[in-house]
């Protein structure tokens, strides 16, 4: 006979340097829910055909050692665990329609641009857009109503997340910069506000006779 | 879904956990020698300044040259009438007239002692009220970095070694009363203990065995000794005596009866380390994250699925899970756990310490501590 594992896991968290911003400035965090993260894991790792059985499958896995805390929000949390009805067979992956932007500064259109998810996700809460250079155009979230919240961190780094525009919305609009005088890269990445899967794409606006900064 | 809200009974807050440590560098509870900076313990330089020991000597873990040292107490000699300060302060030609002395005994007194009760006073037998008043004083005082919230009575062990009599070394061990005395009164200065001779590993070497030796304030990391009878037990230091004997003893030196207790101190620490632990409360929530069986069983991860760079034989397989034993049964394997405010923004995060398997068939609770 065998004790009950009634173990419970106990840790210890770490503010992260928004979280300590939020303390100094208002004194409280205010926290309201969570989210769940497999950063370290790699999957390609599982042995479904191991010599020795289904208890060494997933051992090379259980061993992966685990990084300390950092406190950069934008570098935590990347890949998010998502729950999905039992029996699916893929993930929800966003696409969209196009695999690049290249525009001119002086392009008059528009560039629409509109995220789908497969299997159909992100309907309610719907996408967050995020330009990484904002000198690059402006990014304009349409559609959802009623969301304010729903921010996704944004994995671009402290230096990147002050030239970043953010969006919230189920389709965007980019206008590029016209005043821009030199031709100009970012990328834009559509997060899934539910699903939490990701897709990035380049960005360029030309200047003619120039060459990217 | 991604996030999950928190339901009230998920978190608890509002309350204090006491943390205990040992009070030196390192959570170290003995420390075994000591430093003062000469800038504070000249003796007869006319350097003329508050910083210069006039009032106290700072006591440091490390030699001051060193990165590492900090200043861990303070000692201060209080008299009641004044003596004891310094030749140059009371030259009335000369000196300020300062009378540091007679300041250290008055601020210890309006700090620790009922109003109108003017003098420190010592038991010294187990008898209630029988006492003894003190004129002169020495005060340890804690830096109150260092003892965060209360140095931890019970746990407090200080020898001091002195000449002797006949120049027969002698040392004392003084230890609070709190194991025969738990229940000690509430006072002006908070809790206090009487200091009475013994170890932490034996316990008092008799009973409630006062002797005046000297009170523990543990709320104010304050020890205050009785000058005289620390004097009675240990005789002279280096030549020197622990109350105001005489002036005769210092020559044309400053007078640094501070000095002469922290010699008392260092070579007693050499022969039994000095102990001593500390509380601090910390305030901390817990939040208690309970992943349902059916909850986060698939990974965003790009390595849960089949991906270009795999260069798959049927190119439909893209996206598709990585492994057909998990179209059923998917594996994931928790690392961490964000924790986020109504905007969404990561406020903190909690790693495991070793991935976590979650699949449709166990349920997982992670209790995540924050310290604000």
């Amino acid at each position: 006979m065998a004790y009950i594992n009634n173990e419970i896991i106990t840790v210890d968290a770490v503010l992260t340097k928004k979280g300590r911003e939020l303390l100094a400035a208002n004194g409280g965090l205010n926290i309201k829910s969570y989210a769940l993260a497999d950063d370290e894991i790699d999957y390609r790792l599982y042995q479904p055909n191991h010599p020795q059985g289904s208890a060494y499958y997933d051992l090379a896995i259980r061993n992966t050692p685990v990084f300390e805390a950092f406190t950069d929000e934008t570098q935590l949390l990347k890949y998010k665990l998502v729950t999905l009805p039992s029996g699916v067979t893929s993930i929800p992956v966003i696409s969209l329609g196009q695999s690049a932007i290249y525009v001119d500064k002086d392009y008059k259109g528009e560039v629409v641009i509109v995220p789908s998810t497969n299997p159909v996700y992100n309907t309610t809460l719907g996408y967050t857009a995020i330009l990484s250079n904002k000198s690059a155009g402006t990014i304009i979230g349409e559609q959802l109503q009623n969301v304010t919240t729903a921010t996704i961190p944004t994995f671009i780094g402290d230096v990147s997340s002050t030239t970043a525009q953010v969006s919230l919305g189920l389709r965007f609009r980019f206008v590029p910069n016209s005043a821009l005088t030199q031709t100009l890269s970012a990328t834009l990445t559509v997060i899934g506000n539910e699903s939490g899967g990701s897709v990035t794409i380049p960005v360029s606006v030309n200047v003619k006779g120039t060459t990217s900064s | 879904m991604i996030f999950k809200q928190f339901d009230s009974t998920d978190i608890v807050a509002g309350r204090t956990q006491p943390v205990s440590t040992g009070l030196w560098s390192d959570g170290e509870s003995v420390w075994s020698s000591f430093y003062t900076s000469s800038r504070q313990t000249q003796q007869s330089s006319s350097l003329f300044e508050p910083l210069n020991g006039l009032y106290y000597t700072n006591v440091y873990d490390a030699p001051t040259g060193s990165s590492s040292s900090d200043i861990y107490f303070s000692i201060a000699y209080g008299h009641y009438a004044g003596s004891g300060s310094s030749a140059f302060d009371v030259n009335s030609s000369q000196g300020s007239l300062l009378f540091p002395t007679k300041v250290i005994y008055n601020q210890y007194r309006n700090l620790l002692l009922s109003p109108g009760d003017d003098k420190f006073t010592f038991a010294t037998s187990s008898l209630s009220g029988s006492v003894t008043n003190a004129d002169d004083i020495y005060a340890i005082s804690f830096r109150n970095a260092k003892y965060k919230d209360k140095l931890d009575p019970g746990q407090f062990e200080m020898t001091l070694s002195g000449s002797g009599v006949g120049g027969i070394a002698t040392s004392v061990t003084i230890i609070d009363d709190s194991r025969d005395n738990p229940d000690t009164g509430v006072q002006s200065g908070g809790k206090r203990y009487n200091l009475l001779q013994g170890t932490l590993v034996s316990g008092s070497l008799a009973t409630r065995n006062y002797q005046g030796i000297g009170l523990m304030y543990p709320d104010l990391g304050i020890i205050i000794l009785n000058a005289k009878k620390v004097h009675e037990l240990i005789g002279k230091v280096d030549g020197y005596s622990l109350y105001w004997n005489t002036a005769s003893e210092w020559g044309t030196n400053f007078s640094r009866m501070s000095n002469v207790l922290f010699t008392a101190i260092n070579k007693g620490a050499a022969l039994s380390s000095m102990k001593a632990r500390i509380t601090e409360y910390v305030p901390a929530r817990h939040f208690f994250v309970r992943v349902k069986n059916q909850e986060y069983n698939y990974s965003n991860n790009p390595t849960f699925v089949i991906s270009d760079n795999d260069n798959p034989s049927n190119s439909q397989d893209i996206g598709k899970l990585r492994f057909t034993d998990f179209y059923t049964n998917p594996k994931v394997y928790i690392t961490t756990v964000g924790l986020y405010n109504d905007n969404n923004d990561l406020v903190a995060v909690a790693k495991l310490s070793q991935p976590l398997l979650k699949d449709f068939t166990n349920e997982c609770l992670v209790r995540i501590k924050i310290d604000v």
